[in-house]
């Protein structure tokens, strides 16, 4: 239940929301883990410097107290312990050798002691000693130190004049310091709460650098997700600007680049939607007319036959009006041709061969106009296709390629195998297409001809060849001349 | 069931033992202070004593070595055999036996001042369970050194330390007295008053007598006055030939032997029950002499009588 409003919860959340939460929980972690274990530290701390500040007070007292001690003279006594009272010192009691309080100063804040327990403290054999007090909860609440006084032992009276060596030390009582911990844990109580609250204030900045940073490490991340959705949307023509070193930066300069290829590719199957449209449109339009024209042909028919006379001065104006006829006839033809090409039956065609054939037919075309046909053979396969369709396919190109030529020229044609394909290029030296032109140049009924071309040559060849699976692409300089390239899958 | 020949062996084994609980009445332990020589001077003293009388040698030695923890050893060993007599050497000894045994007579040796010290109430009746032997020397006998040694002296201080030795500068007033000699006596309290004492004393006596206080003879304290006694040119009588050696003019002297020797005879009378422990007053040293330093007589352009010099030990 609770799993999945989590889940719920983090799913609606942003990239930028997730990373600030991870950001911001991980630094808190990590400012609670320091707080405690420091806060562990100052308290071992605190109390390792009290329980040494009460062994050198003991210390100081049990060398400073030797004089007051020996001559009972409290005043000093008082003197010398009162200089060093300080606020963490609950009291400082002086014992005698039979553990007899003689003097004892106390301190903001007693600390009771078991009268028994101190007696054997000051009988122990032990120089000096530390216990330390809990209270019945487990805390500490006081550090008692006891240190034994001892001042050299007086010679006995015949040893003065022996003159013995030193007579060594005597015990003449202990000293009893009790430091108040108390007054430590308060103290750390204190720095706890200061340190806390400079923890939140740490932790304030922290999220606020770590929101600011993400926000400036999304920002990028962002226009990103912005240009996706443009992208979604249909603008291909937006352009991500992030000018980062970061991987970010390295990811929107490759989405740019798909971009663009996403455009061109787009380009080209928008081109090859058009053509397809409006080649079967074109053929429809065709089939359409073609009865009006046999019709047509039909009366011309009857009237020249029937109704006029062999030497009728309009004879010669219904031939070429029939001409025209048959002219419009054959386009249609060959539209209708195109459209059929996907019902047509297909074979193995072997390339090479159909090509030779479509050379020999076209060889006395060329020689008579002077044109140099260069052969470069260098492979062949066989294709699955129609041979006559094929047949059409390379001659319209050496046709395009000899009407290209305007005078005196050379046509190039060459065939080679890339990878699973075969390649066949026709390549001529004639006026070249003109950069603008070049897109549109397999579209139906675009000519450069003039009035000697329908414009249906390439687009019907562009037709048959990706009918067939393959690919035609032209390569051309103006003035310099022109190359088409066919590629078919070989069987 | 034990057998016949263990109930036998039990018995003889417990025969054995016998003897060696009955004769402990006989024996004397010695404890001593500390393993100074003039503690073992005067055993030596009390073991010729011992072996004059046909008393055999003292059959324990303790040397507690100045530690209390050490006379715990010994004061066991004492209570399981239960010795006839405890001799001791120095105070240390003196007192800790004196605190933990009140059943079998001490006799003491080498103890200076022992009525100060608390450790018998006077040395004519000492009283308790203890006698022995002082280092006393009679204060008239050592004012008649001093007379010998500086003819015209008419002013003798002293230094002392009136907790300490308060009792015995008040009977050597009265003795300088009738001696007519005026005795300057200067309290010390501590260590930090003694210069100003030196420098008050000092410019105005003919001679420093001393008396054994610890206060002022500390030993970086003796040092101190033999160095300025020499600067202000006043004889010195030190307390023991130790202090001569050191720099002192001069000091009486006695035998340490003939102290164990006092001390044995003291042993031998309570053994032989001729006389009650309470009734033997404390021996004071019956062999004086005189100890000069004659460096230091000729620093400070003192002329020595020959008929002391005589009969002096000389350090040169």
């Amino acid at each position: 239940m609770t799993e999945n409003i989590v889940s719920r919860f983090w799913a609606g959340l942003s990239l930028v929301q997730k990373s600030i939460i991870v950001g911001s929980v991980l630094f808190i972690a990590n400012a609670a883990a320091f707080t405690i274990s420091f806060g562990n530290i100052q308290e071992r701390y605190q109390i390792n410097f009290l329980e040494e500040a009460g062994t050198a007070i003991a210390k100081t007292i049990g060398e400073s107290s030797k004089f007051g001690i020996i001559t009972r003279n409290w005043d000093i006594l008082s003197a010398q312990v009162q200089g060093l009272l300080t606020g963490n010192i609950s009291s400082i009691t002086i014992l005698d050798v039979g553990g007899n309080p003689l003097f004892e100063i106390t301190g903001s804040e007693r600390v009771v002691l078991d009268d028994a327990a101190v007696r054997q403290k000051t009988l122990s054999e032990s120089p000096s000693s530390t216990e330390r007090l809990f209270d019945p909860n487990g805390s500490l609440h006081a550090i008692i130190v006891s240190q034994m006084i001892e001042s050299e032992k007086r010679p006995a009276r015949e040893e003065i004049g022996l003159f013995t060596e030193k007579a060594g030390k005597e015990r003449i009582g202990t000293v009893i310091v009790v430091m108040n911990a108390r007054q430590v844990y308060r103290e750390l109580a204190e720095s706890r709460k200061t340190f806390f609250y400079l923890g939140l204030l740490a932790i304030a900045v922290g999220i606020s650098i770590i929101v600011i940073f993400v926000e400036f490490t999304a920002r990028p991340l962002k226009k990103l997700v912005i240009a996706t959705q443009k992208v979604a949307d249909g603008d291909l023509g937006y352009k991500v600007e992030i000018d980062t070193k970061d991987e970010i930066g390295t990811l929107a300069s490759s989405f740019n680049t798909m971009l663009e290829r996403l455009k061109e590719t787009q380009e080209k199957l928008v081109m090859t939607e058009r053509l397809a449209a409006s080649g079967r449109l074109a053929a429809d339009v065709a089939h359409e007319i073609n009865n009006p024209l046999a019709i047509m042909k039909n009366y011309i028919y009857l009237m020249r036959k029937k109704r006029m006379k062999e030497d009728d001065p309009n004879q010669p104006t219904l031939t070429i009006i029939d001409g025209e006829i048959d002219r419009i006839s054959r386009i249609i033809t060959q539209f209708t041709d195109f459209y059929r090409g996907y019902q047509i039956p297909l074979e193995e065609v072997e390339i090479l061969g159909t090509l030779k054939e479509v050379i020999e037919f076209y060889r006395g075309k060329l020689k008579e106009r002077d044109i140099l046909l260069e052969e470069r053979m260098m492979g062949s396969g066989k294709v699955l296709a129609n041979r006559d369709k094929l047949k059409q396919v390379f001659l319209n190109l050496v046709k395009n390629a000899e009407e290209a030529i305007p005078e005196e020229g050379k046509i190039i044609i060459e065939t080679g195998r890339e990878g699973g394909r075969i390649r066949v290029s026709v390549t001529d030296t004639g006026t070249g297409i003109k950069a603008e032109d070049i897109g549109r140049i397999f579209d139906p009924f675009f000519t450069t001809k003039g009035v000697k071309g329908f414009g249906l040559g390439l687009s019907v060849t562009y037709g048959i060849i990706k009918n067939l699976g393959g690919d035609i692409e032209v390569a051309s300089e103006a003035g310099k001349g022109t190359t088409f390239k066919v590629m078919m899958p070989t069987i | 069931m034990p057998t016949l020949n263990a109930k036998i062996l039990m018995s003889g084994l417990l025969l054995l033992m016998l003897p060696s609980i009955s004769h402990s009445n006989d024996l004397i332990f010695a404890v001593k202070s500390s393993g100074i020589e003039p503690y073992n001077l005067a055993l030596k003293g009390a073991q010729e004593v011992f072996k004059a009388k046909g008393l055999g040698s003292v059959v324990k030695v303790y040397d507690i070595k100045g530690d209390a923890s050490i006379w715990k050893e010994a004061l066991k060993d004492i209570k399981e055999e239960r010795p006839k007599v405890i001799m001791t050497f120095g105070t240390v000894a003196t007192e800790l036996a004196m605190k933990d045994v009140r059943d079998t007579p001490i006799v003491f040796s080498t103890v200076l001042n022992p009525e100060e010290s608390g450790i018998v109430n006077s040395l004519a009746s000492p009283g308790g369970n203890v006698t022995g032997a002082s280092l006393d020397i009679p204060v008239e006998t050592q004012f008649s050194y001093i007379l010998d040694m500086v003819p015209a002296v008419k002013k003798v201080g002293v230094l002392y330390n009136p907790k300490e030795t308060g009792l015995i500068v008040e009977r050597a007033m009265a003795t300088a007295d009738r001696m007519q000699i005026q005795l300057i006596a200067e309290p010390v309290n501590s260590e930090t008053d003694l210069p100003m004492a030196i420098d008050r004393l000092f410019r105005q006596v003919d001679v420093l007598w001393s008396v054994a206080d610890a206060t002022v003879f500390s030993l970086p304290a003796i040092q101190k006055i033999i160095v300025e006694a020499i600067r202000y040119k006043v004889p010195f009588m030190g307390i023991s030939p130790s202090f001569v050696k050191a720099g002192a003019l001069f000091s009486v002297k006695w035998d340490d032997i003939d102290i164990g020797r006092q001390a044995g005879e003291a042993v031998v009378k309570i053994i032989s029950g001729s006389e009650n422990i309470s009734d033997i007053p404390v021996a004071t040293p019956r062999e004086v002499s005189i100890s000069i330093n004659a460096r230091t007589a000729s620093t400070i352009g003192l002329t020595i009588p020959d008929k002391i010099l005589k009969r002096a030990e000389v350090f040169k």
